[in-house]
């Protein structure tokens, strides 16, 4: 009797026990798309490095939500449709719930529209031309009036009105330059000087001839990849200093100027950014200690990598509120996310899905650091259609570029050739 | 059994025993549960009670992030209006060339004043301002003292006013200012400012002011805060926080209140300030612990915090723990009311169980318990019944007991009287033993003894016959007494051989009858050819373990005594049968010797075997009467058994048997 007594209630108890889920919960997938192969990958690599980095990190501190974050690391190998492919692959196959990668504008506008056909969501880590405006991407990096355009006004101011303006044949510089020539004239500056060269291009001579010239107060340049070794190389060989004429560049950071340290005549130009590495805060040299420990001692780091590393913190915040890793949930908790981000505080703007960021011009030192000259000194709110700018307008010009390039988002001459050479070099 | 026992009183009932035992269990189980769920729903609420809070703060700064978005968008569309690009360069240049005061520069501002002041009240500014690209500011609506007065200036340098202004012309966009103290209209406000560009030429700035009334009533609603609930908003300022908007606790906040950045209490504001999102529990600036969200606003660098105190949040546990107790009393209550009646039904029949124990150590013998419970009191009862009658039983028992005891020790005095008589008879049978023995010994010495002197009568009486000449009547005498004289040697020797059959006898060996029969007629031969007697053996006579002497003695002495008492007239015949015969589970070898001779008289079937028993006179046949005898002692010695049957006239019959596995010591 005493013995049934105390069975029945043991009984129950193990039941329960047993039947008590115990299982761990799964990860939550991401989506890390980047090219680790081919004339980008030496941009890119240390972008999905910290990446991963900062999904260790959440994984270090217990995860998100109780569940462990599982990345998923995809080689876009430098070609566009091979994004486009895994990206889709991701999002179908893998069912990540975020995919953070991309660097090139032409990259972006071809994954664009298979985020936008999935409802998914890409956090996009680099600087653009903007114009762009997606509901299914959220820009990490600078919109057009927090680099491009105070860096026009502050060159101009600082150097004089006369501009001479070099980039490759792809959108972000045909954009960047037409915001420029339409900008110059109100902030009292004129293009003197406009010219393309196809991305991986070495042949500067007709350039060279034309700045010396021309003589333009400033160059800003936007050229993109390692042709920029060439221009430095053919404008030191021409003779062109920085004296003579500064170069104020938005796509070389500390990663590429690891690259480019040996010929020591990019010292002294300028370059626009939100972040450098020589930014002096405790967030910065947690990024900072955190990454070389990982990843290796004394390794550069650089403005697209910091926005990829706050990009997945902010996706992770947007996850924490949103207490659930549903896409669509998240995309809309991600907006009026804020961090306290090595660069200062980042926003993400609830209109246009871009981050306040504050723009910094930093001047080339020997040790292939930035000094930073000036500043915003604080968050710049993101507008990535310019005033002056309607969306008809600049579809317009998109439109025009997209058709012009035999519907790419590149100058197509002699691509295939030129990529051959290209990845010869960078291997 | 002590007759002055008392009934102790009872000390402590069983009934509060078990109220104890149920207040604890009952008061332990509340508690344990009560703790977990306790901290589980705590733990659950709290983070509901943050995410809410967290929500109301995204609500509460999306409203605000909306705000100055529509006053973004606003100015946005005003700006490019081609009637303020026109005012813009009108009033500019009126400016310039005539004063704000001129006719011409009041003529156009005339033209223009309707325009922007239906604008104003449209979309609720305090006020609206044109610069012109050196900072003057050409219009306003408000026209309070800062009017035509330059923003390049020191005193405007750092207002919001100013940064707006310089922000536009540098980066030809739309942006807004955060609030601070703005001396002329001697209150906090916030601008918002765009270029005015036509045709790619930047012409001024125009610039609006929130109406800052409007603005801070976002933030002083605080609908879903309860009775504690409070909004903190901040800007980091140098190395401070510093509050930028009235506190509910504190309505002088604004502007004058700091929290230090290493402040502990000042946690969520400084984090929200300077970016940070999040919320948890702390202490705030009053010493109370408050549950907290926070973010940080972008578009006017703040930090906004939305806290409630725990107290409040908490509150409902106040009315939960009275209903808990409520609800734990009335079970303690139940529990109690059960206890009182499922006690008293055991202690009623404890009681009772008591009272009847106590009866019957009292003496009482009749005591029953009619108990009718199922449970381990109903057993006792039972059990108690049964320990009664057994009791009972017991006594009953007792007393046929004790008169058993009484018969017992009587026996037992009988027993030791036997014993005594057994070893009385032992003694007895041992004197008796030694006494044989020793007339044992007596008949042998006597007979050694007695034949010597018997002896030198018999030779003295021979050589006196021979030597001297004596007349008939000695002669007579002299005969007489040697025959005499000799029948008594006779007699000695007898004796001496019947007492030798015990004393001189020699060890058994296997002895075959046959021979030892044989042996006996060859000696007895001279009388059996004397008589002519017909001896016949019939059956096979079997060998057994025996002294081979005495067998001999044995059958001489039998056969002899047929042979002695043949009739006169008549041949005799002596017949010797072996036969198998059965007693007893001993299987028997028996010879019977059988004769036609006088026989005897049938009464004297057993005497026949005493000593010194003679059935004749001497004179008839001679003999001293002691054959038999030795007969008997032989077969006894063998363990054996010898009968005599008799008939006058007609003949005797012996039968010996003996055992077949016969084992007998000497």
């Amino acid at each position: 009797m005493l013995q049934r007594f105390l069975l029945i209630p043991l009984a129950v108890f193990l039941t329960l026990i047993v039947m008590l889920p115990d299982s761990e919960p799964l990860p939550i997938k991401v989506g890390i798309l980047h090219s680790l192969t081919g004339t980008m990958a030496v941009s890119e690599i240390p972008v999905m490095q910290a990446t991963l980095l900062a999904v260790e990190q959440i994984n270090a501190q217990g995860g998100l939500l109780g569940r462990k974050v599982e990345a998923i690391v995809v080689d876009g190998k430098s070609d566009w449709p091979t994004f486009a492919r895994e990206a889709e692959r991701l999002i179908v196959e893998e069912k990540v719930s975020v995919v953070f990668g991309c660097w090139t504008s032409a990259c972006r506008k071809t994954v664009k529209p298979i985020f936008e056909k999935h409802k998914h969501l890409l956090f996009y880590p680099v600087q653009y031309e903007g114009l762009e405006q997606s509901p299914n991407i959220i820009s990490m990096g600078a919109a057009p009036n927090q680099q491009i355009i105070p860096a026009l006004s502050w060159s101009i101011e600082t150097f004089g009105p006369r501009i001479y303006l070099i980039g490759s044949d792809y959108v972000f510089p045909h954009v960047a330059n037409l915001l420029i020539n339409k900008l110059a004239p109100i902030l009292e500056g004129s293009v003197i000087g406009e010219h393309y060269l196809p991305l991986g291009s070495t042949d500067f001579a007709k350039t060279i001839k034309e700045i010396k010239q021309l003589k333009p107060d400033v160059i800003i340049n936007t050229i993109n990849g390692d042709s920029n070794f060439a221009f430095f190389r053919a404008l030191s060989v021409a003779g062109i200093t920085v004296d003579d004429t500064p170069v104020l560049s938005f796509s070389i950071g500390e990663t590429e100027l690891a690259n480019m340290q040996k010929q020591h005549n990019t010292i002294g130009h300028y370059a626009a950014w939100n972040y450098f590495q020589s930014i002096n805060s405790p967030e910065n040299d947690y990024f900072i200690n955190t990454y070389q420990l990982r990843f290796g001692k004394d390794l550069p780091v650089s403005d697209p990598m910091e926005a990829a590393w706050i990009g997945v913190q902010l996706w992770a915040s947007a996850v924490k509120t949103a207490q659930t890793d549903n896409t669509g949930i998240v995309l809309r908790a991600s907006l009026n996310q804020s961090i306290l981000a090595p660069e200062g505080i980042i926003s993400i703007d609830n209109h246009t899905q871009h981050a306040w960021k504050t723009i910094r011009i930093g001047k080339i030192q020997a040790d292939g650091q930035f000094e930073i000259v000036w500043s915003s000194t604080e968050p710049i709110r993101p507008a990535p259609y310019p005033l002056l700018f309607s969306k008809f307008e600049a579809e317009n010009f998109l439109d025009q570029l997209y058709k012009e390039w035999d519907e790419n988002w590149a100058y197509q001459t002699n691509q295939e050739e030129e990529n051959k050479t290209q990845l010869g070099e960078s291997q | 059994m002590n007759q002055n026992f008392q009934l102790p009183a009872v000390r402590r009932t069983l009934l509060s025993e078990f109220m104890l035992l149920i207040t604890i269990i009952i008061l332990l189980f509340s508690a344990i549960a009560g703790w977990y769920i306790f901290n589980s729903v705590n733990t659950a609420k709290e983070k509901e009670q943050l995410l809410s809070l967290s929500n109301l703060t995204k609500t509460k700064s999306r409203i605000i992030n909306q705000y100055i978005e529509d006053h973004l968008t606003h100015i946005t569309v005003l700006g490019i209006m081609p009637l303020t690009q026109q005012a813009m360069s009108e009033l500019a240049k009126e400016f310039h060339n005539q004063g704000a005061h001129s006719v011409g520069y009041q003529q156009v501002m005339l033209k223009y004043d309707n325009f922007f002041k239906r604008h104003l009240l449209k979309v609720d500014y305090y006020d609206l301002f044109l610069i012109d690209l050196q900072g003057n500011i050409v219009y306003a609506i408000e026209h309070e003292n800062y009017f035509a007065t330059n923003l390049g200036t020191k005193s405007y340098a750092d207002t919001g006013l100013a940064k707006v202004f310089k922000h536009s012309i540098d980066t030809l966009q739309v942006n807004n200012s955060t609030f601070k103290y703005y001396l002329p209209s001697k209150e906090l406000s916030a601008f918002i400012g765009m270029p005015i560009i036509a045709n790619g030429k930047i012409l001024g700035v125009i610039a609006l002011q929130f109406n800052t009334e409007n603005f801070y009533n976002i933030l002083s609603d605080l609908t879903g805060l309860g009775e504690t609930g409070e909004i903190v908003v901040g800007q980091k300022i140098n190395d401070q926080i510093m509050i930028t908007a009235p506190l509910r606790h504190d309505s002088n906040a604004a502007f004058k209140r700091v929290v230090k950045i290493d402040e502990p209490y000042g946690m969520p504001i400084i984090d929200a300030s300077q970016g940070k999102t999040g919320f948890g529990t702390f202490i705030d600036w009053r010493g109370e612990e408050v549950l907290a969200a926070w973010e940080y606003i972008p578009g006017l660098k703040w930090g906004i915090v939305i806290k409630i105190d725990t107290k409040e949040a908490f509150g409902y546990w106040r009315n939960i723990l009275k209903d808990v107790s409520i609800y734990v009393g009335f079970g303690l209550l139940a529990s109690y009311l059960l206890m009182f009646f499922f006690t008293r039904r055991i202690t009623q029949s404890l009681r009772r169980l008591t009272q009847a124990c106590f009866k019957f150590a009292s003496g009482q013998e009749d005591v029953r318990i009619n108990s009718t419970a199922k449970n381990e009191v109903g057993v006792l009862s039972a059990v108690f019944n049964h320990m009664i009658a057994s009791v009972a039983l017991s006594k009953a028992k007792l007393a046929v007991s004790q008169a058993l005891n009484e018969s017992n020790r009587k026996l037992d005095q009988e027993l030791i009287k036997g014993q005594m008589m057994v070893a009385k008879l032992k003694h007895s049978e041992a004197e008796l033993k030694a006494s044989n023995k020793e007339l044992e010994q007596f008949a042998s010495i006597a007979s050694h003894d007695l034949q010597e002197p018997l002896r030198k009568i018999q030779s003295f009486g021979q050589m006196l016959n021979k030597e001297v000449d004596l007349k008939d009547d000695a002669k007579n005498y002299l005969d007489r007494m040697l025959a005499a004289s000799s029948r008594m040697s006779q007699l000695i020797d007898d004796l001496l051989s019947y007492s030798r059959v015990a004393t001189r006898g020699n060890t058994f060996t296997n002895v075959a009858l046959e021979e030892v029969i044989n042996e006996a007629l060859d000696m007895l031969e001279i009388r059996i050819k004397e008589i002519k007697a017909e001896i016949t053996i019939t059956g096979e006579l079997p060998v057994i373990n025996a002294d081979p002497a005495q067998m001999r003695q044995l059958f001489q002495n039998l056969i002899g005594n047929s042979l002695k008492y043949a009739k006169e007239n008549k041949k005799l015949h002596v017949n010797i049968t072996a036969k198998q015969n059965k007693d007893n589970n001993n299987d028997l070898h028996c010879i019977v010797i059988e004769d036609n001779g006088i026989g005897f008289n049938p009464e004297y079937n057993e005497r026949i075997f005493d000593m010194f028993q003679r059935l004749h006179g001497r004179n008839k046949y001679d003999g001293t009467g002691i054959g038999l005898a030795i007969c008997k002692r032989i077969v006894n010695r063998h363990r054996g058994s010898i009968y005599a049957s008799g008939e006058i006239g007609i003949g005797a019959c012996f039968t010996i048997c003996f055992r077949k596995n016969i084992q007998v010591n000497s």
